[in-house]
């Protein structure tokens, strides 16, 4: 039988992948419209993109590092 | 982006003002520092014996918590810079980005331009020079340049290149060379 950690790990797994997959569509999403319509010669876009991308980055090792930590 | 036509050239590009991002950005501060103020409230709110091996749970969710509000920033910032106005020597064309999957583009030939219209109320408006500029044609349609900045220039901007379209298309009626080149000014 599943113990309670154990449940706990599987319930954040499934909450961190569905939280992934929605979360990386809306960021592509983003740089996707960004990339088609926005006008050209203007530098915002690829700077804002730029930050949003670190920012993300090191959230998301922040993100793995503690769901590592979660006892099993 | 919209392709011009030949002898078109744009001259304004027009986004709403800054002060439109200020609601969000507020909401996403008072949202990064919330959780702070929460956790340091919490044990006096709640005493309970405090478990060590639940904290990177709690690391865990608090930084999926601060991803989901940079990208609530990200996706409003995207929303804000593509909703844009084109002012062009023939034409106002209406990019409305109203949200990241929803995109509505429209346009009106500046000759078919009737009334220029500049509304302007309120005191943060009035002290931070913005207003929506109404364009309204021969038809029905009206279009409405929401929260605009330096309003009397799109404005004298419509109007001057209004008249200039209406005699390029008068003279090629009449079967002069076209105006094509007029100066922007």
């Amino acid at each position: 039988m599943f113990h309670v950690p154990c449940l706990v790990f599987i319930l954040l797994l499934i909450i961190f992948l569905i939280f992934l997959g929605t979360f990386g569509f809306l960021a592509w999403a983003c740089i996707y419209h960004l990339r088609q319509y926005a006008p050209n010669g203007l530098s915002a876009p690829n700077v804002v993109t730029a930050v949003f991308i670190l920012i993300t980055a090191a959230l998301l090792m922040f993100a793995v590092y503690f769901f590592l930590q979660i006892p099993r | 982006m919209i392709k011009l036509e030949p002898n078109e050239k744009q001259i304004l590009m027009v986004r709403r003002h800054w002060f439109v991002f200020a609601k969000p950005l507020v909401f996403f501060c008072v949202a990064l520092v919330l959780p702070t103020i929460v956790l340091s409230a919490a044990p006096s709110l709640f005493p309970a014996p405090s478990t060590a091996a639940y904290d990177p749970v709690l690391n865990f969710l608090l930084t999926l918590y601060f991803m989901g509000l940079f990208l609530f920033l990200f996706i409003f910032w995207v929303n804000y810079y593509l909703d844009v106005w084109i002012v062009t020597t023939q034409r106002l064309i209406d990019i409305e980005q109203k949200s990241l999957f929803s995109r509505e583009i429209a346009e009106m030939r500046l000759s078919r331009i009737e009334n220029v219209s500049v509304d302007v109320h309120g005191f943060i408006q009035t002290m931070l020079g913005f207003g929506d500029v109404k364009v309204e044609t021969a038809g029905i349609s009206k279009f409405i340049i929401k929260d605009a900045p330096r309003y009397y220039e799109i404005k004298n901007a419509l109007l001057r290149h209004q008249q200039y379209d209406n005699r390029a298309r008068q003279e090629q009626q009449n079967g002069a060379p076209a105006a094509s080149e007029h100066k922007t000014p």
